[in-house]
């Protein structure tokens, strides 16, 4: 089975919109009211949207932080007194749902969501608060409007929740058994490193698409950096793909009111698909002295070409790190969306095994990476691609 | 009205053994012919509401799969008079053996799965459909009855939250059932009990979580708990086509189970085309 490829939209978000439109990178979009005006989402194309998601993104429903506040139906906008539980659930519940589903279904987006609050830790009340602030009223309005547009709930993982079995199997028990279509997952790491390094936290996520996909239920992946290529295995429905480091990670930072607009930026980082990794740009000068022919080590398109010019000035806020990033990654994905199962496996394996060797080619001839930079993730990834697939009877 | 008054029509062919809190008489009455008259008197109001559940829910279906009510009396001191259309049947405890073969066994469920549908479309649970609970017509057809601790998910649970397992009979219940874990009650909980009734019949009418299975450890309710039953019986030729319907059916966790009758049934069917 294929799947899609959409963007998520944060800041600067018009550089997906290109990306899609002037070089056919993705098959829609997650848009995050977070960074985009409510009358700015609804002068979207129509075409567009109907291939859009709307994630209305309550994930701190008390914070309208940014454009969240030009949202009506946004929680913290409904009430009076500030968001609190349970006032919420008793009297501002059923007209935010009202509001929220109103707008998806006005605006024809593909699907519908069902938001979600993020809690930390394994949170007892995780169930019965996702069921009576969002779930209960949520459906009643969509059973309401008597739409045929699909329905996704949305949920968010932290790395504690996936490793708890049980707490894992009470929300699967929970969710499987709701009138919904899909589930639209986000998994959040704890971790600070720029990939994802830990082999129980990735077969925990494909333990919890399999159980979801077993229930017949689709499955949109939020969120994601290069892991994408690794959670194809479990065939998904929707991946994504994103521009900052903010949508390929789910943080609750730019979501919170206090948010320090002083830190300062990442370095800049160019993808390299046959490294599978976002080196950062310092390394480019030594790499390119060690190759005669740079095709044989870096991707080359308009973006990389501009990017390797001497008058270009890296910093992470160039659109050209991020369209050469869609460029690449939606290139490595669609290959992968046309085969399934065993082959599938082999191609991801295949992307893995030769990514561990341009790295090893490298380190001969002297490179040295950091270890935001290096290939530590690929070993970890073919493990658990390996074990995967021992599940699956692919190996 | 008094009970003595209602009865007075019927003309009374033989009682049945009482269970629980009802008493059963098959009787004759000029107007429905054959009918079933059940008598019984609750505890207390839940009791009632839950009779009074059973008949409401029993006569929205209007199925061949479940006896049509033609009654419901309920006196001042919470006793009550079910009367319902006779079926000329027996039940499956007491039949098992007409549903020795794979094919026999698979449209037997195929038929309860559609009948259950109903009730699960509606959002309602049977959560007691063991053997004695579903009767057998002459051609083999089933019949689905007692559907006195319904849970119609949409309405309030009238069982205590603190009482120690769900309404059920504890031999031919689910996992969470027994762990009264209420919540996760819905229509995938009688699948469970399906699971049971099916590997009985494969079992030759031994319960395959019957502790004589398994060197006599733990009660069967306990051996449901941990999930042991005797998995031997799907390893022989007749039966290992049944493994996949069977272990989803009998998951322990209900998100294991299958999503809904539509998934069953076609699992049934991928089982069915395999025998042939």
């Amino acid at each position: 089975m294929s799947f899609k490829i959409f963007h998520q939209l944060g800041h600067n978000y018009k550089w997906n919109l290109d990306s899609i439109k002037e070089d056919g990178c993705g098959d829609g979009l997650i848009i995050g009211p977070r960074y985009i005006s409510r009358s700015n989402v609804e002068r979207f194309e129509k075409n567009l949207k109907k291939t859009s998601i709307f994630d209305p993104q309550f994930y701190l429903p008390g914070t309208p932080k940014a454009h969240l506040s030009t949202y009506e139906f946004f929680p913290e906008n409904t009430t009076l007194a500030g968001f609190d539980t349970d006032d919420f659930s008793e009297t501002s519940a059923p007209i935010s749902a009202q509001g929220c589903v109103d707008f998806q279904i006005k605006n024809k987006f593909y699907r519908i969501v069902i938001p979600t609050r993020y809690l930390r830790g394994t949170n007892p009340e995780f169930i019965n608060q996702q069921q009576n602030l969002f779930v209960d009223p949520f459906l009643k309005e969509i059973r309401k409007s008597k739409t045929s547009i699909p329905v996704l709930l949305q949920l968010i993982f932290n790395d504690l929740m996936l490793k708890h079995a049980e707490y894992v199997a009470d929300i699967l028990n929970w969710v499987t058994s709701l009138e919904i279509d899909g589930v639209y997952l986000i998994s959040k790491t704890s971790s600070t490193s720029k990939q994802i390094k830990d082999s129980e936290f990735l077969l925990s996520i494909f333990d919890l698409i399999d159980s979801l996909k077993d229930n017949d239920l689709e499955i949109v992946l939020g969120y994601l950096n290069t892991e994408s290529i690794l959670l194809s295995l479990a065939n998904p429905d929707i991946v994504t793909v994103g521009s900052y480091e903010n949508m390929r990670s789910f943080r609750t930072r730019p979501f919170e009111s206090l948010e320090d607009s002083s830190q300062i930026g990442p370095n800049p980082r160019l993808y390299m698909s046959q490294l599978m990794q976002w080196i950062e740009y310092q390394y480019i000068g030594a790499i390119k002295r060690k190759y005669s022919n740079i095709e044989d080590i870096f991707d080359t398109n308009k973006y990389q070409a501009h990017m390797f010019e001497k008058a270009f000035r890296w910093h992470f806020t160039k659109p050209e790190l991020y369209k050469h990033h869609f460029l690449m990654i939606t290139k490595q994905l669609k290959e992968l969306s046309k085969v399934s199962g065993k082959e599938r496996y082999d191609a991801v394996r295949e992307m893995i095994s030769r990514a561990i060797s341009k790295y090893n080619e490298l380190s001969k001839k002297g490179i040295s990476f950091d270890t935001n930079s290096d290939g530590s993730h690929l070993h970890i990834w073919l493990t658990v691609a390996n074990l995967y697939a021992d599940e699956k009877g692919w190996r | 009205m008094s009970l003595e008054a209602v009865l007075k029509d019927f003309k009374v062919i033989k009682p049945y053994k009482a269970t629980g809190q009802k008493r059963v008489l098959l009787a004759e009455h000029s107007g429905y012919g054959k009918a079933i008259i059940k008598i019984g008197r609750s505890a207390s109001k839940a009791d009632l509401d839950r009779a009074k559940r059973e008949v409401e829910v029993q006569k929205s279906l209007d199925s061949h799969y479940y006896p049509k009510i033609f009654d419901f009396i309920s006196f001042a001191d919470f006793q009550f008079v079910i009367i319902e259309e006779f079926i000329d049947s027996q039940s499956l405890s007491s039949c098992h053996e007409s549903f020795s073969e794979p094919l026999l066994i698979l449209n037997l469920l195929k038929s309860l799965v559609s009948g259950l549908d109903l009730l699960w479309q509606a959002r309602i649970t049977h959560r007691d459909l063991k053997p004695d609970n579903i009767l057998i017509r002459p051609d083999n057809s089933p019949v689905i009855i007692d559907l006195g601790i319904v849970l119609a998910i949409d309405k309030t649970d009238i069982t205590s939250p603190f009482a120690f397992f769900s309404p059920c009979t504890p031999n031919y219940a689910a996992p969470e059932q027994l762990k009264n874990r209420r919540a996760e009650i819905d229509p995938r909980t009688d699948q469970f009990v399906l699971g049971i009734d099916v590997m009985e019949l494969i079992g030759g009418g031994i319960h395959p979580f019957d502790p004589a299975y398994h060197g006599y450890q733990g009660s069967i309710p306990e051996n449901i708990i941990k999930g042991i039953w005797n998995r031997e019986l799907l390893n022989n030729d007749k039966f290992y086509i049944f493994k996949n319907l069977i272990n989803r059916l009998l998951a322990q966790e209900p998100y294991k189970r299958f999503r809904n009758s539509k998934n069953i049934i076609q699992e049934i069917e991928n089982c069915i085309e395999a025998y042939k």
